[in-house]
C-alpha cells in the first residue's frame, strides 16, 4: 500500500540527495529488470497560468526539463526534472516504475522520504522565520 | 524587390567571429556562469522572461556568449529552444500557491498574512557602493553565516510539524475589496486559450493570447509603453493591490491514462515568478446616464522577479482591455506588435546587414528622377 501520492512523493524526490536516489533505484534495478526506454534528454515543458483577475489561462513561457523512461519489469516508469539533470531524471524514473508496480523496494523509500519531509519543514520554517523579519508592522510607526 | 544572395566576404566573417571571441577574452579572463547565476540573478530573470525560456544556467551561457548584450542572449535561448521538442504542458498553475518571499500591497497597509519586504533595493539611498570593487568569496561566505545564524535567532527548532507551507498565502488582496465588477470568481477559463509559439497572432486576440505576449515582452518597452500610459497617453494612476514574488511549483498532468487525479501529477520542480495585480478606478455609465464608481483590476505576471515589468503588464492588460483611440499604449496592434525582444531588435538589426541590391535601385530610381527633371 502506497502512502505518499505521485505528486507530494515527486516533489520530495525532487529535493532527496541524488547519491541517495541513485542508490534507491541501483537498489531496485538489482532486484527486477530494469530497461531504458529513452535515455535522459533534454525538453520543454510549457507553463500554463490561470489567473487571478478573471479566471483566464495563458501560457507563460517554457522550462528547461530533462525526461526519461524506463521499464522495470515491464512497468513504465516517467523521470520528468526541471533543468539538465540526466542522473535525476534516470533515478526518478526507475522510481516511479517501482512506485507504480508498488514492488516491495518502495516501503523503504516510502520511510525515508517520511523523515526527508520533516527536514524540508524544518527549513521552510527556517525560511519563514528569516522572512518575517522583514515583515512590516504598520502599528509601530502609526 | 526581395533579398538577393550574394557571395564573397567569407574570410572576413571568418575572422570577425574570431575578432569576437577575441573581444570576449581579451582580458584573458573567462566569467564562470556559476558567477553570473548567483552575482546577476535579476538579469539573468529578464533575460529568461524575455526568452520565454526558463533555466538559469543556460540563460547564463546565452548572455555570456552575447557579451552581455540582453537582446543577443534572448536570441540565443529562442533559436536553442526551437531545437527542443515539448513534451508536456503543467497542469494550470495559480500563482497564489506560490511559496512566498516577498509580498507588498500599496493599497492597504494590512493585508491577509502580512506584507514581507523580503529583499529590496526600494528603500536604499541608491548611493554607489564602492566597496563591491574589493568584495571576494570569503566576504561573501562570512556574510552568509552571518545572516544564517541572525535569521535562526528566536527559531525553535522544537516546534510542531506544519501541515501547510508558512508562504503560502492563498487570499488575494482584491478579496479585501468591497464589491468589484471586474473581479470574477476563478473558475473554468472564460476566453479562448491560444498559444502564439505555435501559431501567429491575429488581431484581436483572445486575452491568453494577450498576456502570453505581455509576459514575454522586452521589460524596457513593456515598462516604455506603461509609463506613456501613465503620462499624457493614458491618463492611467493605478494602485498596486499586490506584488508577489516566490517559487512556484510546476505539476504535469501523469502521461497514464488510468492516473488522472489530481495529486497523481509529477511535481518537476519550482521556478521563481512574479505576479501582481493593480487596482484602477473605472466608471460605469448606466443606461440612465448615471455614473457608477468602481474599481477594475490588471494582471501581471513574469518569469523571475522582475517587478517593474509585471507592475507595467498589469496596467498593459488593464490598457488593452478599455482600448481609448487616442492613446496608442491602448491599441493591443501598436503595443504587442512592438514588444517582442526579437522581433524588434531583428528588425532593427537587420537594417545594418547589406543591401546592397535595394540601395542600388534605390540609388537608379532617385538618379533617374534627376536625370527626368534635367530633361524638363
Amino acid at each position: 500500500m502506497i502512502f505518499l501520492r505521485r505528486q507530494e512523493r515527486t516533489r520530495l524526490l525532487l529535493q532527496f540527495d541524488l547519491s541517495l536516489l541513485e542508490k534507491e533505484a541501483a537498489h531496485i534495478c538489482h532486484a527486477h529488470h530494469c530497461q531504458t526506454l529513452k535515455a535522459p534528454a533534454p525538453g520543454l515543458v510549457m507553463v500554463t497560468i490561470q489567473e487571478s483577475v478573471e479566471g483566464d489561462y495563458f501560457y507563460a513561457g517554457e522550462v528547461l526539463v530533462t525526461e526519461c523512461k524506463v521499464t522495470v519489469d515491464g512497468i513504465i516508469g516517467l523521470g520528468l526534472v526541471k533543468g539538465y539533470d540526466t542522473r535525476r531524471a534516470k533515478a526518478l524514473a526507475i522510481i516511479d516504475a517501482a512506485f507504480r508496480a508498488d514492488f516491495p523496494e518502495v516501503k523503504s523509500i516510502e520511510g525515508k522520504l517520511e523523515a526527508f519531509k520533516i527536514d524540508l519543514e524544518q527549513s521552510l520554517n527556517k525560511e519563514a522565520n528569516s522572512l518575517a523579519k522583514t515583515r512590516v508592522q504598520f502599528e509601530t510607526i502609526l | 524587390m526581395g533579398y538577393v544572395a550574394t557571395i564573397g566576404g567569407e574570410i572576413a566573417i571568418e575572422e570577425a567571429l574570431k575578432r569576437l571571441t577575441y573581444e570576449r577574452l581579451k582580458d584573458e579572463r573567462s566569467l564562470a556562469t556559476q558567477d553570473m547565476i548567483a552575482g546577476m540573478p535579476r538579469l539573468i530573470d529578464i533575460i529568461m522572461s524575455e526568452a520565454s525560456l526558463y533555466d538559469r544556467p543556460l540563460a547564463a551561457i546565452a548572455l555570456k556568449q552575447a557579451q552581455g548584450l540582453p537582446e543577443e542572449a534572448v536570441f540565443l535561448l529562442r533559436a536553442y529552444r526551437s531545437t527542443l521538442p515539448r513534451l508536456a504542458t503543467t497542469q494550470p498553475l495559480q500563482p497564489s500557491s506560490m511559496t512566498t518571499i516577498r509580498r507588498i500591497s500599496a493599497s492597504f497597509k494590512e493585508i491577509p498574512g502580512g506584507q514581507f519586504l523580503g529583499g529590496t533595493p526600494d528603500y536604499t539611498h541608491r548611493l554607489l557602493d564602492q566597496k563591491l570593487a574589493e568584495e571576494t568569496h570569503a566576504d561573501a561566505q562570512k556574510f552568509v553565516a552571518a545572516y544564517r545564524a541572525q535569521c535562526e535567532e528566536g527559531f525553535d527548532p522544537t516546534h510542531d510539524r506544519i501541515d501547510t507551507n508558512p508562504l503560502i498565502f492563498p487570499e488575494k488582496v482584491h478579496a479585501m475589496l468591497p464589491s468589484i465588477q471586474a473581479v470574477k470568481k476563478v473558475g473554468s477559463p472564460r476566453n479562448a486559450f491560444i498559444d502564439l509559439t505555435r501559431e501567429p497572432p491575429k488581431f484581436p486576440l483572445p486575452r491568453s493570447g494577450r498576456l502570453q505576449l505581455l509576459t514575454r515582452g522586452q521589460t524596457g518597452a513593456v515598462i516604455a509603453f506603461a509609463y506613456a500610459l501613465q503620462r499624457s497617453f493614458g491618463e492611467l494612476h493605478p494602485t498596486v493591490g499586490e506584488l508577489r514574488v516566490g517559487q512556484l511549483t510546476l505539476t504535469v498532468p501523469s502521461p497514464w491514462p488510468d492516473e488522472t487525479e489530481g495529486d497523481d501529477a509529477y511535481t518537476i520542480g519550482d521556478i521563481l515568478v512574479t505576479e501582481v495585480e493593480t487596482f484602477f478606478p473605472t466608471a460605469n455609465l448606466h443606461g440612465s446616464g448615471e455614473k457608477e464608481h468602481a474599481l477594475a483590476i490588471g494582471y501581471g505576471f513574469c518569469f523571475g522577479q522582475n517587478e517593474s515589468k509585471a507592475i507595467a503588464m498589469s496596467m498593459l492588460d488593464f490598457a488593452l482591455r478599455h482600448p481609448h483611440p487616442e492613446y496608442p499604449s491602448t491599441q493591443e496592434e501598436f503595443v504587442l506588435y512592438h514588444i517582442d525582444t526579437l522581433e524588434a531588435s531583428g528588425f532593427i538589426a537587420h537594417l545594418k546587414l547589406p543591401h546592397y541590391v535595394t540601395f542600388a535601385s534605390l540609388i537608379d530610381t532617385l538618379s533617374k528622377g534627376e536625370e527626368k527633371g534635367h530633361d524638363a
